[in-house]
């Protein structure tokens, strides 16, 4: 079971992306921006998949500078 | 001294990886490298075996899906699992497929695999709807397979497998720091997806192995 | 949340903050209350102790941001 604040964050920051915006997401397919929405709410594997690539890119925010000057 | 490229086209995220190929093709071409092509419907187990036997190329470059274990083909079947792996050895393998370096890579490498460059997770692509039919323009998705790219280029190039991974590093850090400095509302998805993609990015074995 | 932790965490959010790329400032991070919080409305409230600030911490807790 995902947090349900976790969600709402996916799912908001997803909502902020331009609407034709789509991504490939390996062998798991090809989804839009609201194809993506829905499957971060039912929690599927996708929607999972989603969760930790956009939580991981909150956390990387303050700690890019440091990757790009080394 | 000789490529085997093998890409297969059975879905939207496949066909961005097989025409953005067409950028290594060119360069290939212009070193007069012989080019070996696996495509599409033809890709299968024994077909494979049987092109890597003949031409015995010195690099294989592999895009479309993977699994921990294996590559899949146009029907999503392996044609290339751990049990066959040792059919690497000798080769520079890079593969733009998911997940596959962790376990496959690493088996290659014991099998005999000089170095294998590939993604420890899922590989993504963010891109604009309306760019399905003309990927080679879409500016977004252009921004993460430019550097993925680059890989296959350096080894080209004569660059070794450390160089060339790394050379893939410093595009994504440059392009990270040109889209921070962006107004640009791709920006964001853009960012996500190069950011999960050159996190996930390695490689196994030799890292001075070169073509 | 206890106070102690309150402040420990506000000041990491500081620290943090202060890397974040100008133009990813705007980004989503939170959302309390059902309502959208960026970074820097974060740290709007953070900075000035309001009822949200709490949440708002919790959260970046909870995600590992914190």
């Amino acid at each position: 079971m995902v947090d349900e604040d976790i969600k709402r964050i996916v799912k908001e920051r997803l909502m902020a992306m331009p609407p034709n915006i789509s991504f490939s997401i390996g062998d798991f397919g090809d989804f839009t921006r609201d194809e993506l929405i829905k499957q971060v709410e039912e929690e599927t594997e996708v929607g999972k998949a989603t969760i930790e690539m956009q939580i991981n890119f909150i956390k990387e925010m303050p700690k890019l500078l440091k990757r790009i000057i080394k | 001294m000789s490529l085997l490229l093998i890409r297969t086209d059975n879905d939207t995220q496949t066909n961005y990886l097989y025409v953005w190929s067409e950028y290594v093709i060119q360069e290939a071409e212009k070193r007069q490298i012989n080019i070996f092509r696996l495509e599409s419907n033809d890709i299968n187990k024994k077909e494979f075996e049987k092109r890597i036997r003949k031409h015995n190329p010195a690099f294989v470059f592999f895009n479309g899906h993977g699994t921990k274990t294996s590559f899949l083909d146009n029907n999503k079947e392996e044609f290339l699992n751990v049990d066959s792996v040792s059919c690497l050895k000798g080769t520079i393998a890079f593969a733009r497929a998911c997940d596959s370096l962790k376990v496959l890579g690493v088996e290659a490498i014991k099998k005999g695999c000089a170095s294998f460059i590939g993604y420890k997770q899922k590989f993504w692509i963010a891109r604009l709807h309306e760019m399905a039919s003309r990927p080679l323009s879409d500016p977004v998705a252009r921004a993460i397979l430019d550097g993925s790219n680059l890989i296959a280029s350096g080894l080209l190039k004569g660059k070794t497998t450390r160089e060339s991974v790394n050379s893939s590093h410093e595009y994504a850090a440059k392009t990270i720091l040109r889209l921070i400095s962006s107004k640009d509302p791709f920006t964001s998805p853009t960012l996500a997806a190069i950011i999960h993609n050159d996190s996930n990015l390695d490689f196994e074995g030799d890292p001075f192995a070169k073509l | 949340m206890e106070k102690e932790e309150f402040l420990k965490l506000k000041a990491k959010f500081f620290k943090i903050f202060a890397n974040v790329p100008l133009n990813l400032r705007e980004e989503i991070i939170a959302v309390v209350e059902n309502k959208s919080i960026s970074w820097l409305v974060a740290y709007v409230e953070i900075e000035q102790n309001t009822q949200i600030a709490r949440k708002i911490l919790e959260q970046l807790k909870k995600m590992g941001v914190l």
